[in-house]
């Protein structure tokens, strides 16, 4: 293919050109080394008509009818506190200082510390009888973004590794990863492989590392690296035939897609007005969230489908829940508030999910440090976006919190709830290398029917 | 001892082999070998041809001492014309020679770190690595100690974190009794046991409570972190056993028979437990795993290594030793077990015969089997049906126009032919592999020596947070072990520590000052990274790129503006710029192919 893309750049330019000689055109193009099988992908010139295709402003492609979804994960790291965010308990002492506030939705109350999530009340669906067991970090954790408790014999993949293998392996050209995590790490893609691990972006202010070329290096010397660099994995794929020089060779395409000035473009936030900026706020989790709202954006223009998760750290408030909120919460508030407004002014509140959670809740009571600790017995996860019913309430809690009393949602509930939304089959069954099967979704797990619209 | 001494005596004509004690590894290699191919017989399979020299001291330079060799070192080899210069290589390797014997420590000191412990902790949990590192790297693997020493120090390892290296395997995997036990016997008995935690195993043999008789040899052993007051933020972890009398109980902690006790009464491989008077429960457990009647212990570290060398276990995953997932090769295994527990568990002998198999020796290339064409089947048709260009085909038969009812060869499958040892595999280079060799490629002098290993280490834990992504989750057995991915391809191609490194390379700079032709220059890259000669084609490419650039920079060169004041140029500088020009064009497409060398699969491979 690029062998063909090569040829045609060297009958193009060969017309003009009579001045020094450029080695790939002359020697490398003629000889033709890529060859059937090895796609010669290894080429700037196809690398960036794919590009030019996949983030095309076309319409998205409808595939069976079904446009493709994509996910915002926001990641509450720590274990965010129910009682204060989305099931305030004014009256009782459990209550703390946390005030409960009116929403856009008459009736729907939240903790006073989100009004401007609460004007967004309309599009969100909040779960107040989440329930789990799982009261470690590393435990919980590993349950709310796989589906699966921590198991020795097997090893299971994110949510967004799923959607990467799932939904992403259907296009194949969009220059981006399937799968992205803002603000640090987060959990791999287990038996999947590292190539549904997310592509982790550390600091969504600052450039993607090693995404430019190095100073002082030009186009035309990477492109002869490059030359060189495909001349050699040609040659050794001749020789082994190894699938392994393949699937490195495909890595090292998608880092070369990667490299593109519109994927950077995308990844700029610097590109967004000043003000849209500030609404989101300046912090790594506000940008992150406009990150992600670009990204999710460039995913729908190409058709295709996103896992973009957003992290915030720091809601393990054992000590001083009160006066922690007090900072923590507005940065929440904006983030998430603005998000979902610019997500509907841009029409694609329907193109993607909007879920946010934690590892688990906080308990009820007060503790002498005043702080509040593990709990995963009920808490609360709030949805918005892709088509669900916004604005009401699933589930309640007993008045002091620390029961759930109508409703319960368990945790495979919640992620069978998520794939039927993306039009992932829940009952599909995957292997991993030893051949042990995996249900995408533990068969404990149904989907919220009142949640889907 | 004195059969020892002689032997010295006798064999200084072959380095270290002093150090093997008596046994004969050549005549273990070559056992092994039989059994192999025994079975290659069965299947059919005609395996790939022997590697070539070039390809074996670059493998065995990686597998042995963790690094690519140099170009020294790789056109002395080439050059030799000893018939036992494999050998004699391999022995080199492992003997107390520097810097090799540096070298081989502080390798195998990485490979095992991780073995034992994984790559992550958990925050607080007072695992020290540097403790644990720098004991196998100066006790153990300095001393070549037995491995079964070894194994019995960690299983009986008591005191801090801080003090004691071997500590670090308890307070990584315990203080549980039940998370230690399962992790001892994963580690070093090759043996999932942890489903028997909760339940009689399903399909094998374990009942539940032979997994908390074996567990009850921890129940004595007390673990905790313990945080110095003065040092609150660095927790380290404390091991401390108490002696037991006449007999070991243990309490089911979860599962169905939640809180029933459970007395010690007969191992996991049916030996009865006798325990009288007073006595170290763990010791008695080392005994008994260590001991030689106990089949899983040798075998399942010379399995172990066998996957470190061939890519490839007898028994995969190499920790699922159960009558459900028999060996690939039982007599293979069975052999090199008996003769590594016959020859005092000595790692370097069981090194010493894994690399002295044709085996291992083997190249990367294609594995074939017969083919009967059938009426109506072209080469072309064939080749397409076993996803091969024509071309392959044609190598692997000559000249021969098939015919229907002829037999041909076709290539194996890559993975069928690795299932039965008929290839070598393509193995990635660990993180800490390709970091010293990438440096030891642009030959920076820092690789081997010790003294700069401070920052070197520095540099090193830097850089491979790129490569490896911490997750809280050591247990990844069941990941591929192809694991490219794209910040990796990207640091690879745009990262500091390639790029820096490139521009300011020594052997670079080394090669340009010398007075030779550019086709010596070429040579020498080729052996400095992939430890072969260019091929001819590579040579003549090399050769176009560089005239190209050097006519660029020649245009260059000629249109030089004068200097800006106005005044007469001065020839001198006029030409010392235009000098630059060229230099600098050279030395560009110097750098550019040895980028193009260290990102090829031929470098990141172990082939």
């Amino acid at each position: 293919m690029s062998d063909e893309l090569i040829s045609r750049k060297e009958g193009q330019e060969s017309n003009e050109c009579s001045g020094p000689i450029d080695f790939m055109k002359t020697e490398m193009a003629r000889r033709g080394f890529i060859r059937v099988g090895f796609g010669g992908l290894l080429s700037l010139i196809a690398m960036q008509q794919t590009l030019n295709r996949a983030l095309a402003q076309v319409p998205a492609r409808v595939s069976g009818g079904v446009r493709p979804k994509s996910v915002i994960l926001l990641w509450m790291g720590g274990g965010p506190t129910h009682i204060d965010t989305w099931d305030p308990k004014p009256g009782h002492k459990n209550g703390g200082t946390t005030r409960a506030i009116n929403t856009r939705v008459p009736g729907v109350q939240i903790g006073h510390y989100l009004p401007q999530v609460a004007e967004q009340m309309d599009k969100i669906c909040l779960i107040r009888s989440m329930t789990s067991n799982e009261a470690d970090h590393t435990r919980a954790t590993y349950f709310l973004q796989t589906g699966y408790k921590p198991n020795p014999t097997m090893v299971h993949p994110h949510i967004g590794s799923i959607v990467s293998k799932e939904l992403g392996e259907k296009a194949p050209q969009y220059p981006l990863p399937h799968f992205i995590s803002i603000n640090g790490g987060t959990l791999g893609a287990g038996f999947l492989g590292a190539g549904h691990n997310a592509f982790v972006v550390q600091n969504p202010s600052r450039p993607v590392d090693n995404l430019e070329l190095p100073q002082g290096l030009d186009d035309q010397r990477f492109r002869e690296r490059l030359t060189f660099l495909n001349y050699f994995e040609e040659k050794v794929w001749k020789v082994t035939g190894d699938p392994k020089v393949k699937a490195r060779y495909d890595v090292y395409n998608k880092a070369l897609n990667m490299m593109s000035p519109q994927v950077r473009q995308v990844l700029d936030i610097t590109q967004e007005p000043a003000r849209l900026v500030q609404a989101y706020g300046d912090n790594n989790f506000g940008k992150g969230c406009l990150l992600a709202r670009r990204l999710v954006e460039a995913a729908v223009k190409s058709g295709t489908s996103t896992f973009i998760e957003v992290h915030s750290g720091g809601w393990d408030m054992h000590n001083g829940i009160f006066r922690a909120l007090e900072t923590k919460m507005p940065e929440l508030d904006a983030a998430m508030a603005t998000l979902l407004r610019d997500l509907a002014e841009r029409r694609l509140l329907n193109d993607v999910i909007v879920l946010w959670m934690g590892e688990f809740g906080r308990t009820p009571h007060i503790n002498n440090n005043e702080g509040r600790d593990h709990y995963a017995r009920a808490f609360s996860i709030a949805l918005a976006g892709g088509g669900i019913r916004g604005g009401h309430v699933i589930g309640a809690t007993s008045a002091d919190g620390s029961e759930v009393v109508e409703r319960k949602v368990t945790v495979p509930d919640l992620i069978a709830t998520l794939y039927t939304i993306l039009g992932i089959d829940v009952a599909k069954v995957i292997y991993n290398t030893l051949g042990r099967p995996m249900r995408l979704v533990d068969p404990e797990g149904a989907p919220i029917q009142e949640l889907l619209a | 001892m004195i059969k020892r001494l002689t032997l010295l005596i006798l064999c200084t004509c072959l380095p270290a082999l002093a150090a093997f004690g008596q046994g004969d590894y050549m005549r273990a290699a070559q056992t092994v070998d039989e059994y192999i191919a025994k079975k290659l017989a069965e299947s059919k399979i005609i395996p790939a041809p022997p590697s070539s020299d070039a390809e074996f001291i670059r493998r065995v330079y990686l597998d042995i001492v963790g690094v690519i060799p140099s170009a020294e070192e790789v056109s002395a080899f080439l050059r030799s014309g000893a018939a036992n210069k494999r050998e004699r290589l391999i022995l080199t390797l492992l003997s107390d020679k520097q810097p090799y014997r540096d070298m081989y420590q502080e390798h195998w000191a990485t490979v095992w770190e991780q073995w034992l412990i994984g790559r992550g902790d958990r925050r607080d949990s007072g695992v020290n690595r540097a403790t644990i590192k720098s004991w196998l790297r100066d006790v153990v693997f300095a001393k070549n100690m037995p491995y079964d020493e070894m194994v019995r120090q960690i299983l009986t390892a008591q005191g801090t974190t801080e003090e004691s290296g071997p500590v670090n395997f308890f307070a990584k995997w315990g203080p549980n009794q039940a998370d230690i036990a399962a992790a001892a016997s994963r580690v070093f008995l090759g043996v999932r046991t942890s489903c028997a935690r909760c339940h009689d195993h399903k399909f094998e043999k374990w009942k539940q409570e032979d997994f908390w008789s074996y567990a009850a040899f921890f129940s004595r052993t007390q673990g905790r972190v313990v945080r110095p007051r003065d040092d609150f933020n660095r927790p380290f972890f404390a091991v401390a056993e108490q002696p037991a009398q006449g007999e070991l109980v243990a309490t089911v902690d979860d599962g169905p028979k939640k809180g029933v006790k459970v007395t010690a009464t007969t191992h996991l491989n049916g030996d009865v437990i006798q325990l009288t008077g007073t006595f170290q429960a763990r010791e008695e457990l080392a005994r008994w795993m260590t001991a030689p009647g106990n089949p899983w212990f040798a075998q399942n570290v010379v399995n172990k290594m066998w996957d470190y060398f061939l890519g490839r276990g007898f028994v995969n995953p190499v920790d699922d030793f159960r009558d459900g997932n028999p060996p690939s090769h039982p007599e293979a295994l069975k052999f090199l077990a008996e003769d590594f527990a016959a020859n005092g568990y000595n790692l370097k002998y069981l090194i010493a015969v894994i690399t002295n198999t044709k085996t291992y020796q083997r190249s990367s290339g294609l594995a074939k089997e017969p083919y009967t064409v059938r009426p109506g089947e072209t080469l072309e048709s064939i080749a397409q049906k076993h996803r091969i260009s024509v071309e392959t085909l044609r190598a692997l038969n000559g000249s021969a126009k098939p015919m229907a009812g002829s037999q041909i060869f076709v290539p194996v499958q890559p993975e069928k032919a690795e299932s039965v040892f008929a290839r070598a595999q393509l193995r990635p280079l660990s993180p800490e592999q390709l970091f010293y060799s990438i440096l030891q490629a642009v030959g920076a002098d820092d690789v081997r020596q010790a003294r700069s290993r401070q920052a070197l280490e520095q540099m090193k834990a830097n850089y491979l947070r790129r490569f490896i992504t911490l997750f809280d989750n050591d247990e990844q057995t069941e990941q591929t072990d192809f694991e490219a991915t794209i910040p990796q391809a990207l640091m690879m191609m745009n990262g500091d520590l390639i790029n820096s490194r490139l521009s300011a390379s020594p052997i670079l700079a080394q090669l340009l000052n010398a007075r030779m032709m550019e086709a010596q220059r070429v040579n020498l890259i080729f052996l400095q990274t992939l430890s072969r000669p260019p091929t001819n084609e590579e040579v003549t490419l090399f050769g176009r790129l560089l005239e190209g650039r050097l006519q660029q920079a020649r245009l260059k060169a000629a249109n030089v503006p004068p200097p800006a004041n106005g005044g007469q140029p001065n020839q001198q500088q006029l030409l010392q710029a235009q000098l630059k020009i060229l230099t600098d064009a050279q030395r560009q497409a110097y750098e550019d192919i040895l980028w193009s060398l260290v990102n090829s699969s031929e470098f990141m491979f172990i082939h």
